[in-house]
């Protein structure tokens, strides 16, 4: 049966959700992860590794630059030292690091829109990766082959919004320049017909989310398989009741469920596509 | 003397002719796409059979041909792929371009004799990063968009790979490969090759309150392209071993535009002959063959609000390709051209080609192909004579001058 990772995005939800019949919780680490309002340090990590005996979940998911080495390799050393018991990660530079150092971390490969396919995760593993955190950009039929296909760690995000575009330019401040207004804060949506998708700015670049959170609560029997339900507080007013349906299956109706059942294409008879990708 | 080997020079190429197009004028190396397993699925890409031509023709002209098998595979797109990588293998290509990394254990398990790239859709921007494809058997890294030239510099320091960047062309204004933006407007599938170009697209923007801001200009994520002409010296002193020119769907002029102007730029430079005037002049050619603005984005520095477009989507069709030299008549000194874009006897026009320098001139009195003198040149694919007391070559393009 599935256990549920509660991503947190606010510091006073912690205590509140750990209460819940969780597995445990994510947290982002400050300077290495993106996506979150909520960043931790490594006094933090320890504070809250006292708190609780429920899995304590590190995301690294920001893209790693050589100026950003020498701290990664001295958080992953000393998340290895704390005894974390998952570190999710983008980059690759996270299992060079962990090979030279000879770390025990337990790593999740964490691609978001990359981890599609058995194979591709096959060779993660072969890596020594302990598990692997799926694309919501497939479908389910494709997530339960993979599951059927691999005997290790797999997550799947089961509430929240998706980021589905991530520059490292800052997008808002140079429209808000160009057009000579005032930026009010980093968060704002754009508008496709009626739909409405959050972009929200950092030091790190832009992010723009899905038009709504994906939600699979009534689909929980399914992915019964699945390890790990990831529960991702961005953007959500009141995380907590979210999880407690989730705790309790409480169904729900007209819930957005990205391409779980749905599949992409990708040959279209029409093409004008000059774009940069080689 | 010792003989430094030369930058390569990495060109697209959309189908054979844009191939021989691109060696002609300058190319080292060119980069195609297959029938499948490629990104721009919707591009007329390479048959297996193609492919062996195109490697028969690189390899008889001294050059390199990669072929990108570069989508994020999904389960069902594996059938058929060892088959491919084989026959792939069989046509002596150069190595292929890969973005899903279980294409390497893939390649090694089969005993499969290719060298491969990792693609810059891996978005690979730090030294431990390629020194974990490296020790995975990669024999080489195309970096992803968003670095510094002294980050580039420090990752080819630590690691002794060969690093390949982009030089010129359109950009995606996401890292890449996390762009969905296509999946989830359109149903497209960027990473499988279906990318709809959403980034170029315009959007009212909504404060949090879902408050419109008001003003004229729409909200767009669209990108200036890449052009980094002015920084090749530096380019190649910091050893970047191959500069990627960006295109699969690119004309035929702008290939040959691009390439050359860049090859003579390379050549300058190991000649010791690459000044500001030449650049000043590189710099002219390419925006005129370009239909959108370009900037140097993050190469030389953080690009702001000036790498970005804000008034749609701002493309020109490129009226200065005129024609084509079909053949020159050296006794009678008669240049026969078949007509692309309109012009007339006055106007100040350039030819060039591969072996031809570019050779200015005003156009002389101009007749039809029966002889009958014509005002000007006005049907695409119509025939064209005039004087011209410079040799010209087969396959010279004549454009407007730059």
């Amino acid at each position: 049966m599935s256990k549920l990772l509660v991503k947190i995005d606010k510091k006073d939800e912690i205590d509140k959700i750990l209460q819940l019949d969780i597995g445990g919780i994510i947290l982002s680490y400050d300077g290495l992860s993106v996506g979150s309002n909520f960043y931790v340090n490594m006094d933090d990590i320890r504070e809250i590794r006292k708190k609780t005996d429920k899995l304590l979940v590190i995301s690294l998911n920001k893209m790693i630059h050589n100026s950003d080495l020498d701290m990664l390799r001295d958080v992953l050393r000393q998340l290895d030292e704390i005894k974390v018991d998952m570190v999710l990660f983008y980059d690759v530079s996270v299992i060079q690091i962990c090979k030279k150092m000879n770390l025990g971390l337990s790593l999740i490969i964490d691609q978001e829109h990359l981890n599609t396919s058995i194979n591709s995760n096959e060779f993660y593993f072969k890596q020594g990766v302990y598990g692997s955190f799926i694309s919501s950009d497939i479908t389910k039929d494709e997530l339960l082959d993979i599951r059927k296909n691999s005997d290790k760690i797999i997550m799947f995000t089961g509430y929240g919004y998706l980021p589905i575009f991530y520059s490292r330019r800052y997008l808002i401040s140079n429209y808000f320049e160009y057009i000579n207004m005032k930026k009010d804060g980093d968060y704002y949506y754009i508008r496709n017909n009626d739909d409405y998708y959050p972009i929200v700015e950092s030091c790190y670049g832009t992010i723009i989310y899905t038009k709504e959170p994906v939600n699979l609560i009534n689909e929980m029997d399914v992915l019964r398989d699945i390890d790990y339900i990831v529960i991702d507080g961005f953007l959500v007013d009141d995380i907590y009741d979210v999880v407690k349906d989730f705790v309790l299956k409480r169904k729900k109706d007209g819930v957005y469920k990205g391409f779980f059942n749905t599949k992409s294409i990708y040959k279209v008879k029409k093409s004008g596509d000059i774009n940069g990708k080689n | 003397m010792i003989l430094m080997e030369k930058i390569e020079l990495l060109a697209p190429a959309g189908n054979l002719e844009k191939l021989k197009v691109a060696f002609q004028y300058g190319a080292s190396a060119c980069y195609i796409g297959g029938k499948e397993f490629s990104l721009r699925a919707n591009a007329t890409n390479f048959s297996l059979d193609e492919i062996r031509e195109a490697a028969s023709i690189a390899h008889e002209w001294g050059k390199k041909i990669y072929v990108t098998v570069n989508i994020v595979f999904h389960n069902e797109d594996v059938d058929g792929l060892i088959s491919y990588l084989k026959e792939l293998e069989k046509a002596c290509v150069d190595a292929i371009i890969v973005s899903d990394p279980f294409i390497i254990s893939l390649v090694k398990e089969n005993n499969i004799n290719l060298e491969i790239h990792m693609s810059t859709q891996a978005s690979t921007l730090n030294y431990e990063s390629v020194n974990f494809w490296k020790e995975n058997g990669v024999s080489r890294v195309v970096l992803g968009r968003e670095l510094h030239r002294d980050e580039i510099k420090e990752i080819i320091d630590k690691t002794g790979m060969e690093i390949e960047t982009f030089v010129h062309g359109a950009m995606c204004s996401s890292y890449s490969g996390r762009c969905v933006l296509s999946n989830y407007f359109t149903n497209r599938d960027a990473n499988r090759g279906g990318c709809a170009q959403v980034c170029r697209w315009t959007f009212d923007m909504y404060d949090f309150n879902k408050k419109r801001i008001e003003s004229d200009t729409e909200f767009t994520m669209s990108t200036k392209d890449l052009s980094l002409i002015g920084e090749i010296a530096k380019m190649i002193e910091i050893g970047i071993s191959s500069l990627k020119i960006e295109g699969r769907m690119r004309s035929n002029y702008y290939i040959a535009t691009v390439v050359s102007t860049y090859r003579h730029a390379i050549d300058d430079y190991y000649n010791g002959t690459l000044d500001d005037d030449k650049l000043a002049y590189y710099k002219k050619v390419l925006n005129r063959v370009a239909n959108r603005d370009s900037e140097e984005q993050f190469f030389s520095t953080f690009p702001k609000v000036n790498g970005q477009y804000f008034l749609g989507r701002q493309e020109v069709s490129n009226q200065d390709f005129l024609g084509i030299v079909m053949d020159y008549d050296k006794t009678n000194k008669i240049v026969t051209i078949t007509e692309r874009n309109f012009f007339k006897k006055g106007d100040v026009v350039e030819i060039f080609g591969p072996k031809t320098e570019v050779i200015t001139f005003v156009v002389p009195d101009i007749y039809n192909a029966d002889g009958n003198i014509v005002d000007a040149a006005r049907h695409p694919e119509e025939i064209i004579r005039f004087k011209l007391d410079f040799e010209v070559c087969k396959d010279d393009i004549m454009r407007v001058k730059i």
